[in-house]
């Protein structure tokens, strides 16, 4: 039983067409590696589990419920879904602390002092525990994406989605903040990350899927993938990201 | 030249008395105004960026508000509410309770006041809220909270932290614009300066006294103001550089 299994899933702003049925499961404890060009649909697509956006058609099952049904309790279903942003998104008016506090407090009506222990175990597994009581603006980028990967942590996630994380960050920041997910693919986490890391997708994946034009192009492991890749599309992506 | 002039008709009892009473009811109405065109606008603007399509509705009556409000003067609303609704039964009976304490003129006022400064309050903090990255939103979302509560902890302290440059001016005018109460008979400071004019004839000590008093509160209410902008915007500021700012809060 997948995780998470998307059914011809299609997603249209106006006549652009930005999923163009995606069929793909992932399943428990899967590590999965959306590659492709910007614009295929990979971020869409990664948004689409959570509901940050609507579906245009096809259906998504995570832990097997919609996100896009009117049943769901949609915030119960987001607790179980942790999701790190390309640019952070912490939030500027609280301390780190705060920051992974909030949704532990206010939606699983956790007391302060608990909340607040497990925030201080969390910055310690990212490696920063002396910054819990900083605002986000005194950190740098690479320790900010982490606390932003312990405040999504905090609910406990049965799944982590990664939405570029890297992309935003200073060559040397990118590295620490690799480990931190490399920890947390081998302590069994399911993850779903969006990336241009090819040494994380080669180490790290179980499974490299490829999108271009809002498609799943191929979907194979990455010893596989990086080796031969079997379509003419990925074999030339492959060839235009792997300079000299 | 200024030996005509008899400093004692504001300085000493009964004009000083007079003007004391009148600075304080100005200064009830503007405390007044100002708490409640904070709350009445906040809503507004809750109101007017929410996205829900059952909503639709209320966010035509919104604006509505908001376009009617900002473009009647002052006076007329003032003339509106103080003789137009106060003359209803209906209103002085739900009053009532209220006149012990407030007579029905400073209510007209402090009702027209704020209904006006409201307005205004709310444009300004709905471009706050506006100015606030998308991604906090998101961020909240995504972590499981429900819209308002992702509202209240996370998109609202920072809008405030950003409009509140704009809102405080709207405190400032709400301060000043209760001058214009007097014209339906509230008996404020400038008020009281009138009736010491034509008790005393002297029109130039009341009405400098009345200016005085102003000055005064105003400039005393600018720098608190100053003070919690300063406060609000250190921490805020610096981190609009972690999202690019989001052009509105849609869908």
């Amino acid at each position: 039983m997948p995780i998470i299994e998307f059914t011809g899933v299609q997603k249209s702003y106006g006549d652009l067409e930005v999923l163009n049925g995606i069929d793909l499961s992932v399943a428990e404890g899967e590590v999965v590696v959306l590659l492709g060009p910007s614009g295929s649909g990979k971020s869409t697509l990664l948004r689409c589990v959570n509901a940050l956006e609507d579906v245009s058609g096809g259906t998504i099952v995570v832990n097997g419920r919609d996100p896009h049904s009117k049943a769901t309790n949609l915030n119960e279903l987001r607790s179980g879904v942790g999701f790190v942003f390309q640019h952070f998104n912490l939030y500027p008016h609280m301390t780190v602390a705060q920051n992974i506090m909030l949704a532990p407090v206010r939606v699983k009506k956790v007391s302060k002092d608990a909340a607040r222990r497990r925030a201080m175990e969390l910055l310690e597994r990212v490696g920063i525990p002396e910054k819990a009581d900083s605002l986000p603006t005194q950190l740098s980028g690479g320790q900010q994406q982490r606390v932003a990967i312990a405040r999504a942590l905090a609910m406990d996630p049965a799944i982590m989605l990664f939405d570029e994380p890297t992309s935003a960050l200073d060559p040397e920041m990118i590295q620490e903040v690799l480990e931190v997910m490399v920890d947390l693919a081998g302590s069994g986490m399911t993850m779903v990350v969006v990336t241009h890391e090819m040494g994380f997708a080669r180490k790290v994946a179980d499974r490299v899927v490829f999108m271009d034009g809002g498609r799943v192009v191929e979907s194979a492991a990455p010893d596989e993938f990086f080796a031969s890749p079997s379509t003419e599309r990925a074999q030339e992506f492959l060839r235009r990201v792997s300079h000299i | 030249m200024f030996n005509d002039l008899s400093w004692s008709v504001v300085l000493d009892d009964p004009g000083r008395s007079f003007l004391l009473h009148g600075a304080w009811v100005s200064l009830q109405l503007a405390v007044l105004a100002i708490i409640g065109s904070t709350v009445v606008g906040t809503l507004v603007a809750l109101g007017r960026v929410s996205t829900a399509p059952a909503l639709a509705p209320l966010r035509w009556l919104l604006s509505a508000y908001v376009e009617f409000f900002r473009n009647v003067p002052l006076l007329v609303q003032l003339v509106f509410w103080s003789f137009g609704m106060f003359s209803l039964d209906l209103v002085r009976a739900v009053a009532a309770p209220l006149n012990p304490v407030y007579s029905n003129q400073f209510l007209a006022g402090l009702l027209g006041l704020t209904i006006y400064t409201s307005a205004y309050v709310a444009e300004a903090l709905r471009s706050g809220i506006q100015s606030v990255p998308r991604g906090q939103l998101e961020a909240a979302r995504a972590g499981g909270l429900g819209y308002w509560t992702a509202m209240r902890a996370v998109v609202l302290p920072q809008a405030f932290a950003l409009a509140f440059p704009a809102i405080g001016n709207q405190y400032i005018s709400a301060t000043k614009n209760t001058s214009v109460v007097m014209a339906i008979g509230v008996t404020d400071l400038v008020f009281q300066a009138q009736q010491i004019e034509s008790a005393t004839f002297a029109a130039f000590e009341a009405y400098t006294a009345a200016l005085v008093i102003f000055i005064v509160i105003c400039l005393a209410e600018s720098a608190l103001l100053a003070l919690i902008v300063r406060g609000m915007l250190t921490r805020i500021r610096p981190g609009a550089r972690t999202a690019a700012p989001a052009p509105a809060l849609e869908s």
